[in-house]
């Protein structure tokens, strides 16, 4: 993400740069996370992870990013 | 808070010297106490998570355990799953287990279950326990104790753990608290979320984990404090951090009226990870692979496609590492393609599940080669003892 990004998002409580015009789909893609593998609260609730790609992603936004374990 | 039904309910005086540091706290006392006595709490899996849990749940006075588990004690549990010790390994967990926790408190009554929980048995299983903790490894028993939980109306203390990440909550404390199907409403793909016996695990995580796990569990028996309900908890260890994510309750959640078929439902069909592709191709055993290679190799090219700390660990000579992730994202494509230069071509893995995906992802390139069929752990076993085994 370049340094002049116009969009600051909350990522995992931290804010970071973010190209405009990103779906959520192509933002989580662009911070290295499989989507398949992940379950994402976007703005406090979780989003469906069939709505992603139609999801875009604006100034101010807040994601956290959940990976999926199943260990014991 | 559980209804607390305490009438009858007595501590000896050994149960008051006992539990006297539990007495003294005004939050706890001796009602509180003799709600812990007159609780039962049923632990799914007695492995990393479960050791824990039954460990402080027995030492803090609960007077019913159940354990479900079918497993044997293995030399790699030993390194997390405290509640069993060296001279148990290949006797039955849920044994060992029985064993330390009536050590620890002789009081306790523990009921033990030596089977997989399953759409057949979990009602009849869950029903005369007050509180579920689910310590499983794997997704379709998740979900399986979810429903349940959620038919039974019975809170599930859920905990989970992978490499150096856990999460904790508890589910299903009453009929308006969100459920693991709101968190994953949909199983990952199958195969696709390594197991600890894949991806590792460090040892202490299942600690930190499964004990918050059991103070959730104490404070839903005695009533107090706030519990994790719409909450998830996530834990990184190695940052040392931990979030919070809120939990609701999903207006899209499906309807649990009945337990289905939980394999299916997670599209494991029953089959343990990768044996479904091992399925789909041409392999040969570790005895046609030995015989192979102490002919002629030079016509031969073995890839092992473990990770670099597994191969550490043991080696078949002459083998040379490309994980499995570099190619089935592409990038070790063309180096694989040098390296088999018209030999042939010959993959192994540990046990011969992500050796058969390498096989399926390179045959995409238009690669082809021959699988080994129970990778290094087969060559351990039936062709080279001092290789190490995982």
């Amino acid at each position: 993400m370049s340094a002049d990004a116009p969009l600051q998002v909350q990522i995992n409580g931290e804010r970071r740069p973010c190209a405009a015009g990103l779906t959520l789909e192509a933002l989580l893609v662009e911070l290295g996370y499989r989507p398949q593998l992940v379950v994402v609260e976007f703005n406090g609730a979780i989003v469906p992870r069939r709505l992603w790609n139609e999801q875009p992603v604006r100034d101010g936004d807040s994601l956290e990013v959940v990976t999926i374990v199943g260990g014991g | 808070m559980l209804p607390p039904d305490t009438s009858g309910i007595q501590l000896s005086p050994d149960e008051i010297a006992r539990f006297s540091r539990h007495l003294i706290l005004p939050e706890v006392g001796m009602e509180g106490q003799k709600r812990l006595k007159a609780a039962s709490v049923l632990c799914v899996g007695t492995g990393g998570l479960g050791s824990p849990l039954l460990l402080y749940l027995a030492a803090a006075g609960v007077g019913r355990l159940g354990i479900v588990d079918f497993d044997v004690v293995d030399h790699s549990n030993l390194q997390r799953q405290v509640i069993h010790g060296t001279s148990w390994v290949g006797k039955p967990k849920i044994e060992s287990a029985r064993a330390r926790i009536l050590e620890i408190n002789p009081h306790c009554q523990v009921d033990l279950y030596d089977t997989a929980l399953s759409s057949e048995n979990a009602l009849e299983i869950i029903r005369p326990y007050d509180i579920v903790c689910d310590g499983t490894d794997n997704f379709p028993t998740r979900y399986l104790v979810n429903d349940a939980c959620v038919l039974l109306g019975k809170p599930n203390v859920y905990g989970s753990i992978f490499r150096f990440e856990g999460q904790a909550t508890v589910f299903n404390l009453d009929a308006a608290s969100p459920n693991y199907r709101d968190l994953f409403p949909e199983p990952p793909p199958p195969g696709m979320v390594p197991s600890c016996a894949e991806g590792g695990v460090v040892g202490v995580l299942p600690g930190i984990i499964g004990v918050i796990q059991a103070t959730e569990a104490v404070k839903i028996i005695t009533g107090i404090g706030t519990t994790l309900s719409g909450r998830l908890l996530l834990f990184d260890a190695l940052g040392m951090k931990f979030r919070e994510l809120k939990l609701r309750p999903s207006p899209e959640r499906p309807v649990i009226d009945r337990l289905i078929d939980y394999q299916q439902f997670c599209g494991v069909g029953g089959t343990a990870p990768g044996q479904e592709e091992a399925g789909a191709v041409e392999s040969i055993s570790v005895v046609e692979l030995k015989a192979l290679l102490d002919g002629d190799r030079s016509g031969l090219v073995l890839l092992d496609v473990r990770n670099p700390p597994e191969a550490e660990i043991a080696a078949i000579p002459g083998a040379v590492l490309v994980p499995l992730d570099q190619i089935e994202s592409g990038e070790a494509i063309e180096r694989v393609r040098q390296l088999v230069a018209g030999k042939r071509l010959l993959v192994h893995c540990k046990l011969g599940g992500r050796s058969a995906k390498a096989l399926i992802a390179l045959k995409r390139h238009g690669i082809d080669g021959t699988n080994v069929a129970g990778g290094i752990n087969a060559w351990s076993e039936e062709v080279d003892p001092g290789v190490a085994r995982y």
